[in-house]
């Protein structure tokens, strides 16, 4: 798409580029805003779908995240990470929706489903032997979380996959960090006994 | 399991994790040296985090652009919300002052007087009479003139149509006096002025239509998109619920449905 290849055209990793590009949405330029988009994009993409485990929520909650975060980007205050309010925003939209589906829903519903649906969506590649392994580990991964308290997804969530520190998870979840480590550990307990028979195949 | 073990079994997660403080750390790497069932719980929970951490991110379905929403912003709209009263005084305020704008607009007079540009309403101030010169130019028609040709051409055209004017006025150096020249070159800048400010507007203006189209072209498939997908989702939870079709029908009538909606993104 020509829009796409515009916006990516500019498109650079640097921080300061970020700050102009914050500074900018919050004069209320979308096409700013649509730079930190593309920037975010996947690893909110794929927070949502881990957190929901089904890709049309995770795709509907995606671009909720990303409305809310234009439309409230004056509130976001800069002395705080763009990356670490655009978190609480996406965590917190997640957690909205798994504590609004029905008790015991995401258990109960055919849980190979939605891996399926997800690997029917991946672009086709060479299918080397390794990829297809990693690629039945990240459906044990994701089936397993599915597992754990919403509260204590999140936390998971931000410390394996998004690599956050426990300060800078304290931060997205407004939380002290010893409730962070707490729920940390006990999501962990978990894993260990959905995944810990498993060999990790690195 | 021995109380000693237990203990260790609450450090081994966190030392996994960095979070043990030194002395805490060397305690346990001396029990795990000596005690097998700890050694391999600590390597049960090295796989699990390990498989944790090493997922690869799948690629977005879609962008996630967002478009300025019209309904926030738009004078028109708030104009809808105002009361009557306020409505009437608005709409009064704006006809006044649209038709005192257009009153000064039509009286307004530019002109510019031997390299000075003269602005004013109704009539100006009398011409000073010209001074003796050598070649009659009538300033005010080349500039009508070089405007309208000007407007006619790209803006490329344009550029060059200029340089070849200066370089000409360049050549006839000699047979034109100074205020002239002056009189001249004003009138090729006023000129440049006034194109630069066209130029701009319409690329202002053709930048913004096409961007209303693409983002209406944009709003209408997503907006598809989700009624798709939750046309979808809604009959997968149906189907989940009374179990009244066999998996295998239910994948086929997601795949059809899915490729649907791929299709209308295209
Ligand atoms: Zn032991």
């Amino acid at each position: 798409m020509l829009l796409d290849q515009g916006l990516r055209g500019s498109l650079s990793p640097d921080r300061d580029m970020e700050s102009d590009w914050v500074a900018a949405s919050q004069r209320g330029d979308n096409r700013a805003f649509n730079q930190l988009v593309l920037k975010w994009e996947k690893p909110i993409y794929n927070l949502t779908l881990r957190m929901l485990h089904d890709p049309g929520e995770a795709e509907d909650t995606t671009q909720e995240v990303f409305l809310a975060a234009f439309r409230n980007i004056r509130r976001f205050r800069k002395d705080s990470r763009f990356s670490t309010w655009l978190y609480r925003i996406a965590v917190n939209h997640c957690l909205s929706r798994l504590r609004r589906r029905p008790q015991g829903v995401h258990l109960s519903l055919d849980a190979d489903r939605p891996e399926e649906r997800i690997a029917s969506r991946l672009p086709l590649q060479e299918s080397h032997e390794g990829e297809i392994l990693s690629e039945e580990r990240q459906s044990r991964v994701r089936a397993a979380l599915q597992f754990l308290q919403p509260d204590h997804k999140a936390v998971l969530e931000l410390k394996f996959f998004q690599d956050l520190t426990f300060e800078e998870i304290a931060a997205v979840i407004e939380a002290p960090v010893s409730t962070i480590k707490s729920r940390l550990y006990a999501g962990l307990e978990v894993m260990r006994y959905r995944l810990g028979a498993f060999e990790s195949d690195i | 399991m021995a109380a000693t073990c237990r203990e260790f079994r609450n450090y081994i997660p966190r030392a996994i994790l960095g979070d043990l403080s030194q002395e805490e750390q060397k305690a346990l790497d001396q029990h795990l040296a000596e005690c097998s069932p700890c050694n391999r719980e600590h390597q049960t929970f090295g796989n699990t985090v390990r498989q944790l951490g090493s997922g690869l991110d799948v690629p977005v379905p879609r962008h996630f652009f967002v478009y300025p929403e019209e309904s926030h912003s738009t004078p028109w709209r708030a104009f809808l919300r105002m009361s009557r009263a306020w409505q009437a005084a608005t709409a009064t305020v704006l006809l006044v002052f649209g038709f005192a704008s257009l009153l000064a607009v039509s009286r307004l007079q530019v002109r510019s007087e031997d390299g000075a540009l003269v602005i004013g309403f109704g009539r100006l101030p009398e011409r000073r009479p010209p001074a003796p010169q050598i070649m009659q130019v009538d300033s005010s028609a080349l500039e009508a003139k070089i405007l309208k040709a000007a407007a006619e051409r790209s803006r490329q055209d344009n550029l060059e149509f200029l340089r070849t004017l200066r370089a000409e006025m360049a050549r006839s150096n000699k047979a034109i006096g100074r205020e002239q020249r002056a009189l001249l070159e004003q009138a090729i800048s006023n000129v440049e002025l006034r194109m630069g400010q066209l130029v701009s507007t319409t690329a202002y203006d053709l930048e913004r239509k096409t961007d209303r189209s693409v983002q209406d072209a944009y709003r209408k498939v997503s907006l598809e998109r989700a009624r798709d997908m939750a046309a979808v989702d809604n009959r997968i939870k149906l189907l989940a619920i009374n179990g009244e079709v066999k998996s295998t029908q239910t994948d086929a009538i997601l795949a059809t449905l899915l490729q649907v909606a791929e299709l209308r993104m295209q």
